[in-house]
């Protein structure tokens, strides 16, 4: 399988604070990665890395193979990135916006960002800044997918957005997604959006990989146990988040067996980033494809 | 501008409004002192001349307004308002972005240097015997007054690169610029060719003595053995006086070595600006 992203031993510091520390991920190409964790666990600091915007301490990323310090012009030709707080030139008009994009880019598809403009009845000669702030979103976005990109990074793209320009933001997105099959990094704090667009989760704590897989197999390795807490030394497998009673506890875990006289419940993507980020020493590293021997 | 393209275009329609008033001020200025020359020859009244001696303070302060006004917000803008992730991940490199931003405002300085020295220059050759056109005109003459300018934006456009913030960097680009100006000025510039020292004998004061055109830099009176005078001494009208000075033949070759030092000071500080830039943010 082609992978878009992967890195080893990925480190970046600032003075004496490690911002991302020891990463090793690899990304598969087409997926859509839910990338979370806590402000402060690197989020930012990977996507950059990522894009070549940070250089990195330690280690080097690679993105379709290429790396971003020795090869800028390759991987910026390849990947389309959208930088936290949506960046653009205010005072530009949004025809500016997207000749800037045909002007920097080699290859840059006017056609497809002004068509998107009007369907999004986005007039083309208004100021950027005149513009909603659901309208810039998908200025920005318009002009990260002009340069037809196969690896799109997404640092927060809908947050302070209102609801409904969420919900025509990622619509839009996954439209291209679709259309294009390109493959998606997004780091959100909003799960439940997440929810709806990932196959594939991606969790830093402290700037460390904490949880790394497609999602599909992480949740159904992944269920809430109920049972009698004196038989709690029973549960086997990985215990991510215990709440104990004084009869009964509740438990998520990550494991195969279910032990006798105790109630399985399937986790969703919520429970499984809630439980993962209020415990941030237990992991669940490892892929769960099997290694051909 | 549909000419430009790349990140020349971005370039130019990120400074355009700057470029556009710098280059009316210049303009403006230029057609003034062409103005105020055309006066001088037609209606040499006390006003005229008196427009003539407000234009040096003007003429002296134009290079340090273009530096803090021009060269430091250029590479600094970006920075400030985050949209350098927005330039710098786009198709090309940052090293591509900086020379693009560099070379437009390299090209746009010359110009507004060039259209204001002819002016200057202009104005400087009628102006009326009271004012000194040459040495005393020393800093506003076509060769020095086109490298000030170019020699301005280059700490500008540097220190905005190095500080990422325009108003720390157009202080930090005014105090080089004053520094290196005076400095140059008070230390350098009287040594750039070997000065000539003649020993006179003279009743009416100093200046009579001096060759015509040339540039006095120091007179010493001494003794009958030649020996300076201790501070104090009776002064008679036969006191011998050792005369120091440029000769009025070393002018322009002056200008010239001046104009080079600053144009390859401003060449140096430029390419800092182009490391200062391409720096992670």
């Amino acid at each position: 399988m082609a992978i878009a992203l992967e890195a080893s031993g990925l480190g970046k510091r600032y003075g004496s604070t490690w911002a991302v520390r020891d990463l090793c991920i690899s990304i598969p190409a087409g997926r859509v990665v839910a990338l979370v964790g806590p402000n402060g666990a690197g989020k930012t600091t990977f996507l950059q890395l990522a894009i070549g915007l940070l250089t990195p301490d330690t280690g080097d990323p690679q993105v379709f193979g290429w790396s971003p310090r020795d090869n800028p012009t390759l991987v910026l030709a390849r990947v389309g990135f959208l930088a936290q707080e949506r960046p653009l030139y205010m005072g530009f008009t949004v025809a500016e916006t997207l000749r800037m994009g045909r002007e920097l880019n080699p290859k840059w598809d006017l056609a497809l960002a002004e068509a998107r403009m009007r369907r999004l009845e986005i007039p083309l000669n208004r100021r950027v800044g005149k513009l909603s702030g659901g309208q810039q979103a998908q200025v920005a976005l318009a002009l990260a997918l002009g340069k037809r990109p196969e690896l799109l990074l997404l640092d927060e793209p809908v947050a302070n957005l209102d609801p409904l320009a969420r919900r025509q933001f990622l619509a839009e997105l996954m439209e291209s997604v679709a259309a294009e099959g390109l493959t998606v990094v997004l780091s959100s704090h909003l799960i439940a959006d997440l929810e709806r667009l990932a196959d594939h989760l991606v969790i830093l704590a402290g700037g460390r990989l904490q949880v790394a897989g497609d999602l599909e197999p992480l949740l159904e390795d992944h269920r809430w146990l109920v049972g009698p807490t004196e038989e709690i030394g029973r549960v086997g497998g990985t215990v991510v988040q215990a709440g104990t009673g004084e009869r009964q506890c509740r438990m998520l875990v990550r494991g195969p067996a279910v032990p006798r006289g105790w109630t399985a419940a399937p986790v969703t993507l919520e429970d499984l980033v809630l439980a993962y980020l209020g415990n941030p020493d237990v992991s669940a590293l490892a892929q769960p494809e099997a290694v051909p021997a | 501008m549909t000419v430009l393209s790349g990140a020349t275009w971005l370039a130019w329609r990120n400074n355009r409004q700057a470029a556009v008033i710098g280059g009316v001020l210049a303009f403006g200025v230029a057609a003034a002192l062409v103005v105020v020359a055309i006066l001088e020859i037609a209606q040499p009244t006390a006003l005229v001349h008196t427009m003539s001696t407000a234009f040096q303070p003007l003429l002296i302060g134009a290079p340090a307004a273009a530096g803090v006004f021009m060269g430091a917000p250029l590479l600094s803008a970006d920075f400030e308002r985050g949209t350098h992730r927005l330039t710098w991940t786009q198709g090309m490199t940052r090293r591509h972005w900086a020379a693009a931003n560099l070379s437009l405002l390299i090209a746009l300085s010359a110009l507004a240097a060039a259209v204001m020295s002819v002016g200057a220059q202009i104005w400087i050759v009628h102006l009326p015997n009271t004012f000194d056109s040459t040495w005393g005109m020393y800093d506003l003459q076509a060769p020095v007054f086109f490298s000030y300018v170019l020699f301005a934006m280059a700490p500008g456009a540097a220190a905005g690169a190095a500080l990422r913030r325009t108003v720390p960097a157009m202080a930090v680009t005014l105090g080089i610029f004053i520094a290196v100006r005076v400095a140059f000025a008070e230390l350098a510039r009287p040594h750039l060719l070997p000065t000539i020292t003649r020993v006179v004998v003279s009743g009416t004061g100093n200046n009579s003595v001096v060759p015509p055109g040339a540039g006095y830099l120091d007179a010493t009176f001494l003794d009958t053995q030649l020996n300076p005078l201790p501070p104090g001494s009776p002064i008679g009208a036969n006191t011998p006086i050792s005369l120091v000075y440029q000769p009025v033949s070393h002018f322009w070759p002056m200008q010239g070595i001046e104009a080079g030092i600053f144009v390859v000071l401003a060449l140096a500080l430029l390419v800092a600006a182009l490391r200062f830039a391409t720096r992670d943010a």
